[in-house]
């Protein structure tokens, strides 16, 4: 569970989020909003890549400010360019890093490699230049080099922006197959069918925050 | 993808293990230094020759290929020898030179990158009371060669964008947004990084 | 190290050998052919600070001497260590060091980093390059400085180039900034 305490961020003399307070505990949670709404913000606040000027944020009690290596250790985090997210040559090799914390024996590490790699339809790529791949496969890499190492929430910040919409979609089902906490920022309504709870952020604060169906005919009423 | 120098092959000095070929080239390099007669350099020359070309089966035309950039060098040592020294002395520098980088070639075309890392590894390793993380070093290594595509296509990129405007002849109004690009990129790697548990790397067990 | 300097470390390594993938930039009146790839010291020099600096040129020669050809013209390996270039290569990692040194003294005015990019991108790596080229040739310094200096109008070149790409960096991107939004 997250809780967002009285949260304000300013980026370079800007008030991107003005005092946010939120309990985060549904399994699936979606945030919208426009370009520049403080929604990234929001999303990086969670696992402690960006830290509040003001009030707290807590991961299953661990402060983000003071705890950081046990609130990432909890909290996985999917970007928006997986290219960026990517950091070794080739699949297996990428995949391998994220469990480099939990400082596993080669054999179990490989072990736990290819089950990740078939568990994501993958395995057929394992020595591929992760660089080579499509924009909609190298997500899916970038995912399951995230989930390799099993943690409790994910928190997604645009995951499907770049893509097609088959990518887009494709990249979304895998997301919704999983079993831990998520909770996803993004553009398309489209993809909080199922969802428990979606939070509207608008300059800076929730401006709506419900189910689905209460949520996105309030937001697109917006855009209109 | 980056390819190293290394030719495959199952000759009896790629089938050395890389410490002895470096130890070797050490020991090589120091002894070249002590010869100051020409036909024994000339022989050693000529052997050197023979044990790259031949023995480790790297042929005529690579062994050609690590001797053309020192031509130069070597046709300024025969100009300086007018002035300063004797022919016989610039013979005795020019092949000290040529067999010294043959020798070194020869170690970097026979040896596996991965073999070269290793070595590097395990003398890093003897500086870890000092705070030297040899894991970290592989890291680096490897982030690096993963990275010079990706900087190489930004700066190809960039380079097209300002053709377009008319700009290519302008080295700033090419390389300022070239840097800018990959220090946001290096912003977004490190939060990936750092995402990914980065910070728990180090810990010990 | 951070994860951010190991990136920016990682980073301005790879920038320096791309710049070595470049072709030559042909300069008129100068001999030889000017690569960009020294550019690349001068700019982590100025752009990354000293010790940052300092490794990522560093961790380019670990990489050249395990076996990449990431020198202009596709050289590399252990032979470049041993020829008369190699004092050029041992200066690198000391001259980034000293332009990030004298850069984070003195300020980031576009002269004072053209002077750093002199005293450190251009002296030191000289003042360690022509004594190895000597020494390397078995030539008095006198003649290793006169081959030398054909360097000198391509690197006063890049020392000029370097200043402003970095003043304008600097201005565009403040180091020191968070992470955006």
């Amino acid at each position: 569970m997250i809780s967002v305490d009285h949260v304000t961020v300013r980026l370079q003399g800007r008030v991107v989020l003005d005092d946010v307070a939120l309990s985060l505990t549904e399994r699936r949670i979606g945030v919208i909003g426009d370009n520049g709404s403080g929604k990234s913000t929001l999303a990086k606040l969670l696992n402690g890549l960006l830290l509040p000027d003001e009030g707290t944020v807590t991961v299953d009690g661990f402060d983000t400010r003071s705890h950081g290596k046990e609130v990432r250790s909890r909290v996985g985090f999917l970007f928006q360019n997986p290219d960026n997210q990517i950091v070794m040559p080739t699949v297996a090799e990428d995949l391998a890093l994220g469990l480099k914390p939990l400082r596993l024996e080669a054999e179990r590490v490989r072990q736990c490699v290819s089950e990740t790699l078939e568990r994501f339809a993958l395995s057929h790529m394992a020595d591929r230049s992760a660089h080579l791949l499509s924009g909609g496969e190298k997500q899916l890499v970038a995912l399951a080099g995230v989930m390799i190492s099993e943690p409790d929430i994910l928190v997604c910040d645009e995951p499907t922006t770049l893509l097609d919409r088959r990518n887009a979609a494709l990249v979304m089902k895998t997301i919704a197959g999983l079993s831990c906490m998520v909770i996803t920022v993004t553009h398309h309504v489209e993809h909080l069918d199922g969802f428990d709870r979606v939070l509207v952020i608008d300059e800076g604060r929730v401006a709506h925050d419900g189910t689905p169906d209460q949520a996105i005919p309030s937001y697109l009423e917006s855009l209109s | 993808m980056i390819a190293g120098l290394y030719l495959p092959g199952d000759s009896v000095i790629h089938q050395l293990s890389a410490p002895v070929k470096l130890s070797l080239m050490v020991v090589m390099g120091l002894a070249l230094v002590l010869v100051d007669h020409i036909f024994v350099m000339v022989s050693v020359a000529i052997t050197t020759g023979f044990v790259f070309s031949v023995l480790a089966g790297l042929g005529f035309a690579r062994l050609w290929l690590a001797t053309r950039p020192l031509l130069i060098w070597v046709l300024f040592i025969a100009l300086a020898q007018f002035w300063f020294v004797t022919a016989e002395a610039a013979v005795l520098v020019s092949l000290r030179l040529v067999t010294l980088v043959w020798v070194a070639a020869l170690v970097t075309y026979t040896t596996r990158l991965s073999e070269m890392s290793d070595v590097l590894v395990a003398i890093c390793s003897v500086f870890r009371p000092l705070g030297v993380n040899p894991e970290r070093i592989s890291f680096l290594i490897a982030l690096t060669i993963r990275l010079i595509p990706s900087v190489f296509e930004i700066v190809r990129d960039v380079r097209d964008v300002q053709k377009a405007r008319g700009l290519e002849r302008s080295y700033t109004a090419m390389f300022v947004p070239v840097l800018t690009r990959l220090l946001r990129e290096a912003d977004a790697l490190s939060d990936a990084l750092v995402a990914r548990g980065f910070e728990r790397w180090g810990d010990q067990q | 190290m951070s994860a951010r300097d190991t990136v920016l470390v990682a980073m301005f390594a790879a920038l320096t050998a791309a710049l070595g993938l470049l072709p030559p930039i042909p300069v008129p009146v100068v001999p030889v052919p000017v690569t960009a790839q020294t550019l690349g010291i001068m700019l982590a020099g100025c752009v990354i600070g000293a010790r940052r600096a300092a490794f990522a040129m560093l961790l380019l020669l670990v990489l050249l001497a395990l076996g990449l050809p990431l020198l202009s013209g596709g050289r590399g390996g252990l032979g470049v260590f041993v020829g008369p270039s190699a004092g050029y290569l041992i200066g690198w990692p000391l001259g980034a060091y000293c332009i990030g040194a004298l850069v984070s003294r003195f300020g980031t005015t576009i002269g004072v980093l053209f002077l750093a990019n002199c005293l450190g991108g251009i002296g030191l790596i000289y003042a360690i390059g022509i004594p190895v080229m000597a020494l390397v040739l078995d030539l008095p310094l006198e003649s290793a400085a006169l081959a030398g200096s054909a360097f000198l109008p391509g690197d006063l070149i890049k020392a000029g180039v370097a200043s402003a790409v970095a003043a304008g960096v600097l201005r565009a991107y403040p180091m020191q900034k968070n992470a955006s939004p």
